[in-house]
């Protein structure tokens, strides 16, 4: 699976472009989401609008990552469809633990506004 | 009365082979009486149970069936997947349940393939015999 990094408002943004973030197809957005925390960026976007399915694989990848963040950063996910948000909903991790947001430009201000209170 | 009516299908023991199970069972559900929203979610729990066939009961490994059974019949969805690989040695009489959320660092990264089914369907149980696990999960569907 193809995942593009972009940094817009100092802010790093993740696109994985697969259809699919579950047990088959997630290895190489964890390696990249990886990359990107072991560099020191603690405020990430993540666009999820190429992203049909998610499972709770995909789910964990992310969770992963927030516990290495351990407060002392942000994860926010942009453009997630139905079947995402209602994984989000299911495991209640839309309840504090991941922002969900419906366009990139949205996850993007609001981390930047976190970024520069820090 | 209506009668049952049953699709079964069987996938190779690949992770690769699992969208097929889900894109089947969307497929069908979009066609068929029920609550819609909750479609996303119920090939979410499928997903999951076959994920846990291939990864915990054949290891990943390649060359093996997975069996996935869909039924519906008065008013109910039953999904059945079934392996003849290592089952499970117990399994819990009561589903782990979805933490609260705000305790990040006790949340714990593995076990919600099972959460997400307890979460979606009504009823999860498991069996084996004869070297055939199933499990199998039903909730309303009209």
């Amino acid at each position: 699976m193809t995942v593009v990094e972009s940094v817009i408002n100092g802010v790093t943004v993740l696109a994985p472009l697969g259809t699919r973030l579950d047990a088959g197809g997630c290895g190489e957005f964890r390696r990249r989401l990886e990359q990107v925390l072991a560099r020191g960026q603690k405020f990430i976007a993540l666009d999820l609008g190429a992203v049909r399915f998610m499972d709770s694989t995909g789910l964990a990848v992310i969770l992963s990552a927030l516990q290495g963040l351990a407060g002392e950063g942000r994860i926010a996910c942009a453009g997630a469809g139905a079947q995402v948000r209602k994984l989000f909903e299911v495991t209640r991790l839309d309840q504090g633990l991941v922002s969900l947001y419906s366009s990139v430009d949205q996850a993007v201000d609001s981390l930047a506004r976190t970024q520069g209170r820090r | 009365m209506p009668k049952t009516r049953t699709l079964t299908m069987t996938i190779d023991s690949s992770l690769d082979n699992v969208s097929l199970v889900g894109n089947a069972v969307r497929g069908i559900l979009e066609n068929e009486p029920g609550p819609r929203h909750d479609i996303p979610l119920v090939e979410l729990a499928v997903c999951e149970a076959v994920n846990n066939a291939i990864i915990h009961g054949y290891d990943q490994k390649e060359g093996f069936p997975v069996e996935v059974s869909l039924s519906l019949a008065k008013g109910k969805l039953i999904v059945t997947v079934a392996d003849r690989g290592r089952g499970f040695s117990t399994f819990p009489d009561a589903l782990p349940k979805v933490p609260a959320g705000e305790d990040l660092q006790n949340m714990p990264l593995g076990g919600w393939g099972l959460r997400i089914m307890g979460e979606v369907m009504e009823q999860v149980r498991y069996s084996s015999d004869a070297g055939r696990n199933e499990l199998t999960m039903s909730r309303a569907w009209a």
